[in-house]
């Protein structure tokens, strides 16, 4: 069966982020915190999902390599985006991006206090990216790198879970039509099954958040419905859990969320026992 | 009564020996006669982080009779600290410290046996009780088909914050055993495996009870790779306490 591969530290799976960092991302978000530009939302929403990732794998002795990761940014110029010490390099380890953040910030999280109500304690939040908007938007290059990068990964990796490939933009290209490209980067497959292709397409134009959309009918405009139909189907496992999780996917719900995160994902993936009381 | 109990264990096909994240009590063997015994077996959960050390206090604390009383949640209260107390006592790096703050998770199955010909058991999650005479299943706690496994159960947390469901997760059940019953305590991978035979109408006892006969690890482990091999066993940490009563 597809995407049935164990995801292990010897059968390692692969993350590939594109990152939109163009001028438009200057542009204020429409989705109810129009205060924040998208950019900022951006570096949100990608820092999160690193966090969520490392904390995935991460075990009392450290971070139990199961996934590479790489991070294409698109703007002015359409290359790897990691920094610090990680800068240039197309696919680290995610025990790297955990214990190489370019910095760590002290932020406030609510948490719940055993008695039914919530206290605020410090935490330590490690940021990898800072809110950047600068160029065009060369979404379809990016697609191509993404493709390069992991045709050169599936052959070493044969029987893995197959790469996730999440792209967070506005959804404007300017280089083009990417169905072109987003068809031969979800067309890349191993033994497992085909690259996976999601989406989180943050609008200026407001809207409420739509998460894994079975269909197009509540996308505002055309480059919404365009960032719907360029993103896989969730996989079954990943329906089951999300289902779990209190989502109404169905077996058209695709990859795709508009004016949201796209953290859920992350918990989707199986690679061991998760307490459904988890929070 | 007498009974005579060993437990087996492997970890997870890939992973080292000190990544085995179940725990069973007793530690040691038991072949003597008595007038009551207590088993239990835990499995911690694998995205959680100090998930064995908490699944080790939670079989420690049932074998030692700490959850018997009414205040089994002052008791539980008074582990979950003592876990906090024990991670805590060095700096961490950021995701640990993260995954601290959600807490360890752990299935925990508990069983006592009693010389007035009963027994009792508890269970929150997916770790499970069988009890046969022969070829017959008498019982079966608390999975009653192999659809019961999912890689999400509910499951006894390390952080106090979670004990509010706690009350209505708890199941228990009773019984009575005759003199010759076999009783086995069983991580879920190999209870899945259980049901799923059972389900095609294989008996899964004479295997467990070669493994008993023979108590050599060395055996169990062979048995537990060439399932896994067939894909017949789901690749995560297994644990059996196999106990003969008498």
């Amino acid at each position: 069966m597809p995407y049935s591969a164990e995801i292990s530290r010897a059968n390692p799976s692969c993350f590939l982020f594109l990152i939109d960092q163009s001028g438009s991302m200057e542009d204020p978000f429409g989705g109810g915190e129009v205060s924040r530009k998208k950019a900022d939302l951006v570096a949100d929403a990608i820092n999160r999902l690193l966090q969520n990732l490392v904390i995935k794998c991460a075990k009392e002795e450290g971070i139990r390599d199961y996934f590479h990761v790489g991070v294409i940014g698109y703007g002015d110029n359409v290359g790897p985006a990691l920094s610090g010490a990680l800068a240039g390099k197309q696919l680290v380890s995610i025990s790297e991006i955990g214990n190489q953040p370019a910095r760590i910030e002290q932020r406030m999280k609510k948490v719940e206090d055993g008695a039914g109500g919530l206290v605020e304690q410090p935490i330590r939040f490690p940021v990898w990216f800072d809110p950047m908007a600068h160029g065009a938007t060369p979404m379809c290059q990016a697609l191509t790198l993404a493709h390069d990068v992991l045709a050169a990964w599936l052959p070493q990796h044969p029987d893995s879970f197959p790469p996730i490939v999440i792209n967070i933009t506005d959804g404007e290209a300017t280089d083009g039509n990417p169905a072109a490209a987003a068809t031969a980067l979800r067309d890349l497959q191993n033994n497992d099954g085909h690259v996976l292709l999601f989406n989180i397409h943050l609008s200026s134009k407001g809207g409420r958040p739509i998460e894994f959309p079975p269909v197009t009918d509540n996308l505002p405009d055309q480059y919404a419905r365009q960032m719907f139909e360029l993103s896989s189907l969730l996989t079954p496992t990943m329906r089951t859990i999300a289902q779990q999780e209190g989502y109404s996917a169905t077996e058209s719900s695709r990859g795709f969320v508009f004016n949201a995160d796209m953290v859920s994902v992350i918990k989707f993936l199986d690679i061991g026992t998760r307490p459904s009381n988890l929070r | 009564m007498y009974v005579t109990a060993r437990s087996f264990w492997a970890p997870k096909a890939g992973n080292r020996s000190d990544e085995y994240e179940d725990a069973f009590w007793p530690p040691r063997r038991v072949n003597r006669s008595g007038g009551h015994f207590r088993f239990a077996v835990a499995d911690g959960a694998t995205e959680t982080s100090f998930a064995a050390l908490w699944a080790q206090r939670l079989v420690h604390a049932y074998g030692a009779g700490c959850f018997a009383g009414a205040d089994w949640l002052e008791e539980l209260r008074r582990q979950q600290a003592g876990w906090y107390a024990e991670v805590l006592q060095k700096p961490l790096p950021w995701y640990a410290e993260e995954k601290v703050r959600s807490g360890a998770y752990a299935a925990l199955l508990g069983f006592e046996l009693a010389t007035a010909w009963t027994w009792q058991s508890i269970a929150v999650g997916d770790c499970c009780l069988f009890q046969w005479r022969g070829e017959e299943r008498i019982a079966a706690f608390p999975a009653q088909a192999v659809s019961f496994f999912t890689s999400r159960p509910f499951l006894v947390p390390s952080n106090s914050a979670g004990n509010a469901d706690l009350g209505q997760q708890i199941v228990r059940q009773q019984g009575e055993w005759r003199p010759g019953d076999r009783f086995a305590l069983l991580s879920d991978a190999l209870a899945q495996w259980v049901w799923r035979s059972l389900e095609a109408e294989l008996l899964p006892w004479p295997m467990l009870e070669e493994i008993h006969q023979a108590g050599q690890q060395r055996l169990f482990r062979q048995w537990v790779d060439a399932l896994r091999r067939r894909t017949d066993l789901r690749n995560d940490d297994v644990t059996a306490l196999l106990i003969t009563v008498q």
